[in-house]
């Protein structure tokens, strides 16, 4: 299917296999089977009608070339005279990246297989291909070909009687090469959807990485500072002195190593980063914590753990970590500067509650169950929309639990998450 | 231009402990023998705003809870016993939004520095910013 479609705007850059951007070209090729040659000249005349009359050949290929009256339906016609040859042509169309979107198929061809055994072989390689049998003898039932080919492919075929007029054969073909396409349209818009979300869900992870950049830069330039200050004062000093300062630089090292695995646990890159394990909750909100220790201490906001019950649930602590800085940066937003933010970890039996609470002004009513949709957002243009939805994603999707935003009755917004101890749980 | 002068009164002002260690070090290293550390920026901030301590040169970092480095160059400049003191920004962010340094330009921020930095670095500065001649430099320690 990919060799149908042509990429008419690479608007995504060089991703290689990206499908965004990508259009679908009209496959109208049409396969006709039939050993009587009058008929074929038939079918020639009808689908691809051409001033100049071919010499007649066991295989050819036409094409009818747009006219006023039916402008749009080119129709690219291969016509085969007996069951070998057309499955010939069939097979090299399939090499070659383009089927046959439909066929005529006479159902007498002269051997011991007919129309019906060719249209059953080639639905092996090509399943979605339309069939239309074309037959002067009623000699099997709708039942006997529904059997024959298989229920799933009901809808894939139907049948004309000979003799057959013009408007038949024109009609079912404009109809069968139009479902083709529209149902590969279709599936390429559903793989281009699914595509999007993946991408937005990216770029939300990417912007919470970027707000924790910005902390970890800073970490950065102090321990590196403390690491070359050593090295720079005590290279000229005693060795007792430099030992000293080896000391603190390997300290610094340390530290800086620490922060550098946590901020690729955040970002992605560490290892195994997408797979459900048996997770300390009370580990993963220390580590958000210390990835915005700068964040919250340049917003002078206090961090108060009300409960951290240690407690071990199945969980993907990449994603959790994602969502808890999510949650502390939305709250850090809602208080602009100075404020307190809440978090507790409750033991609730089969389950753990997560609670993020500010102390911001809270939301309005009317606008709490908007505010879980995507790109809804208070902060203008500083906000995606996208966190608390992606939170909530994570939280629901991948970890079967739920999510909640309430108005704290004494003040401001919390976030309640309530994910199930074993990664199964029940919705409710 | 003129000679070093090292009883320059200098104020550090940095919340981060080990980085105002090493810009202390570095500069009695560099023969400055008249530092100020402030442990926090309020209190660099009443330093500065009290001028009965004289004071030749700040080194403030930028990024620091409640009192950032630009307050404090404000407080600086606003105060009419402070001219002539001049002012050195430290700052990690290697790419600092347009907003911070228009700002900082507006009042007369003297130099940035850009963590982390050796010692030649910042005695670079501090004799560009001071206009001073080269000369003074490392003591020799023993």
């Amino acid at each position: 299917m990919k060799n149908t479609a042509k990429k008419l705007s690479p608007q995504t850059g060089d991703d290689s296999g990206a499908l965004i951007g990508v259009a679908h070209n009209w496959n109208k090729r049409i396969l006709v089977v039939d050993d009587e040659p009058g008929i074929c000249e038939s079918y020639a005349d009808i689908l691809a009608p051409k001033k100049n009359v071919l010499p007649l050949r066991s295989t050819r290929t036409l094409s009818r070339p747009p006219n006023e009256a039916d402008p749009g339906y080119e129709f690219e016609v291969t016509i085969c005279d007996s069951y070998d040859t057309a499955w010939e042509a069939f097979q090299k169309a399939q090499k070659d990246g383009r089927p046959f979107a439909m066929g005529f198929f006479d159902v007498m061809l002269g051997a011991e297989k007919d129309g019906y055994d060719l249209v059953k072989e080639m639905h092996n390689l090509n399943p979605d291909l339309y069939a239309v049998f074309v037959t002067a003898y009623n000699d099997r039932t709708i039942e006997s070909i529904n059997s024959h080919l298989g229920a799933k492919k009901v809808d894939r075929w139907d049948y004309l009687n000979k003799p057959f007029t013009q408007g038949e054969i024109l009609q079912k073909a404009r109809n069968f090469i139009t479902l083709w396409n529209l149902e590969k349209e279709g599936e390429l818009k559903t793989a281009q959807l699914a595509e999007a979300q993946a991408r937005l869900m990216e770029g939300e992870r990417m912007a919470s990485v970027a707000a924790v950049a910005r902390g970890v830069t800073h970490e950065f330039g102090n321990i590196l500072m403390q690491i070359m200050g050593k090295a720079d004062l005590c290279r000229k000093k005693e060795p007792q002195e430099m030992k000293a300062g080896l000391e603190r630089i390997l300290e610094a090292s340390q530290r800086a190593n620490e922060i550098l695995e946590k901020f690729k646990n955040l970002s992605g890159t560490g290892e195994g980063h997408n797979q459900k394990d048996w997770v300390f909750p009370h580990h993963v909100l220390d580590e958000a914590l210390d990835l915005l220790e700068h964040q919250l201490k340049t917003a002078n906001v206090k961090v108060t753990i009300i409960k951290r019950d240690l407690v071990k649930v199945r969980a993907n602590a990449t994603s959790l970590l994602q969502v808890l800085v999510n949650l502390s940066i939305n709250a850090v937003h809602a208080m602009g500067n100075s404020g307190q933010i809440d978090y507790a970890i409750v033991n609730d039996g089969k389950w753990v509650e997560l609670r993020v609470r500010d102390y911001g002004p809270g939301i309005k009513r009317e606008l709490l169950d908007k505010v879980l949709e995507p790109f809804f957002t208070t902060k203008g243009k500083k906000g995606t929309g996208l966190g608390l939805s992606i939170s909530r994603e994570i939280v629901e999707m991948e970890h079967r639990g739920q999510l909640k935003v309430v108005n704290h009755p004494v003040k401001g917004l919390e976030v309640i998450i309530r994910i199930p101890v074993d990664g199964e749980g029940q919705y409710g | 231009m003129g000679k070093p002068l090292f009883d320059l009164p200098i104020l550090v002002v940095d919340d981060d402990a080990m980085v105002r260690g090493v810009v202390v070090e570095y500069l009695k290293d560099l023969g400055f023998s008249n530092i100020l550390e402030a442990k926090n920026s309020q209190h660099g901030l009443k330093l500065i705003q009290n001028s009965k301590f004289p004071l030749g040169l700040v080194l403030s970092d930028w990024e620091m809870p409640g009192v950032s480095g630009l307050v404090l160059l404000k407080a600086l400049r606003k105060n009419p016993g402070r001219k002539g003191t001049r002012f050195i920004m430290i700052t990690s962010q290697r790419s600092m939004e347009r907003f911070k340094i228009t700002q900082a330009a507006q009042w007369a921020v003297n130099a940035y520095i850009i963590k982390p930095f050796t010692c030649d670095v910042l005695k670079e500065k501090i004799w560009q910013v001071m206009g001073w001649d080269e000369g003074g430099g490392t003591q020799a320690t023993g």
